[in-house]
């Protein structure tokens, strides 16, 4: 059971009063008047958890531990389970094999932990080149990779909360220009010398 | 699933890319995205896991007031130079780092907001405004105090670490 709080600003322990109710308190360490919202998951008394047992006659071993006693299935691909490899998703209990795969899956959004941006990169290709005084020569790569891409994942890009497609837009009107003034500066270049 | 915005983690947060940190509430947790350039996390904080959320003082709005005031008067001191040029530098910045600093005050006094669990304190950026966490708060704690109401220990054996 954590008996304590951390403080805010230095993180220090803050010991809790046994009532529970904590409206301000000052911070040994740092002096911060902290306030806390305390709830009954740091008051409530340590969960007994079953020891892991071994598998002892017609018991079900685990999937990844055979010795040791299957307690559940896991909720995805249904492996027994012992106490060490089940794990709470939310709701279900998971092995950590189908954690890791169902993460990679889009179509299980309460697993998914991170997704890539393509419009910011797109937008990040075209703009950081050409503000910049000295690199605005790489443009001419990174202006069609800032294209490609705003085509590409156009509508392939997701995230768990959705997005607009204003950056893309930008990131390919910004691009087109960028070539055009190429275009323009290549064909007076040549035709100069000619 | 859907999501409703708690808090965006004010102007600053939303101009600048790649530095924003939005803190959203599901049905059974509060999802916390921080998006650092190229990249969006996600990280899912389940009511039934949440400790406690604790809240200290700041003086950072005290010190962002200063500089962006520091800021917008030597900007308005350029307008004292006769020049075209001096004209336009000097209003923009002006106007700018004025909007800045007037924001910060409108916006009023910062706080560190930290949610505790058993296993982690995540440090709740879009909350580090006193107005912001007060409103956010009154969302927040009663669906917590529920969902730890509903959730006896023996139903609950472990906590989420996702």
């Amino acid at each position: 059971m954590a008996t304590h709080l951390n403080c805010p600003r230095c993180s220090e322990p803050i010991p809790v009063p046994p009532s529970g109710k904590m409206e301000t308190q000052r911070c040994p360490a740092c002096s911060a008047n902290v306030e806390a919202a305390i709830f009954p998951a740091l008051l409530s008394m340590p969960v007994t958890r079953t020891r892991i047992q071994l598998a002892q006659g017609s018991d079900a071993g685990c999937y990844f531990h055979s010795r040791y006693r299957a307690v559940i299935p896991c909720g995805d691909c249904g492996r027994f389970l012992c106490e060490l490899c089940s794990i709470n998703v939310g709701a279900r209990v998971l092995c950590a094999e189908c954690i890791s795969n169902l993460r990679r899956q889009k179509s299980e959004t309460g697993l998914v932990h991170h997704a890539a941006l393509f419009d910011n990169t797109a937008l990040f290709l075209v703009i950081g080149p050409a503000v910049s005084l000295f690199l605005s020569i790489f443009t001419l790569l990174s202006a069609p990779a800032a294209l490609f891409l705003s085509f590409y994942y156009w509508s392939r890009q997701w995230t768990l909360l959705g997005r607009s497609r204003t950056r893309f837009v930008i990131a390919m009107i910004s691009s087109l220009l960028l070539l055009i003034g190429w275009a323009v500066v290549i064909y007076t270049v040549v035709t100069a010398r000619s | 699933m859907a999501y409703t915005k708690i808090s965006n983690g004010g102007l600053l947060m939303s101009i600048l890319p790649g530095l924003r940190t939005k803190l959203y509430l599901g049905t059974d947790h509060l999802l916390l995205v921080e998006q650092l350039i190229l990249v969006e996390r996600y990280k899912r904080i389940y009511f039934r896991d949440i400790q406690a959320i604790t809240r200290a003082g700041s003086a950072r709005w005290i010190v962002f007031g200063v500089i962006w005031g520091l800021f917008a008067l030597v900007s308005a001191l350029i307008l004292l130079i006769h020049h075209p040029v001096a004209l336009g530098i000097g209003s923009s910045c002006t106007l700018l780092f004025g909007f800045a600093f007037l924001q910060t005050i409108v916006q009023g006094p910062t706080c560190i907001v930290r949610l505790q669990t058993a296993s982690q304190t995540y440090r709740i950026a879009p909350l580090e405004r006193v107005r912001v966490f007060l409103k956010g708060m009154e969302t927040i704690e009663p669906l917590i105090r529920n969902a730890q109401a509903l959730t006896t220990p023996a139903a609950n054996p472990g906590s989420t670490l996702l």
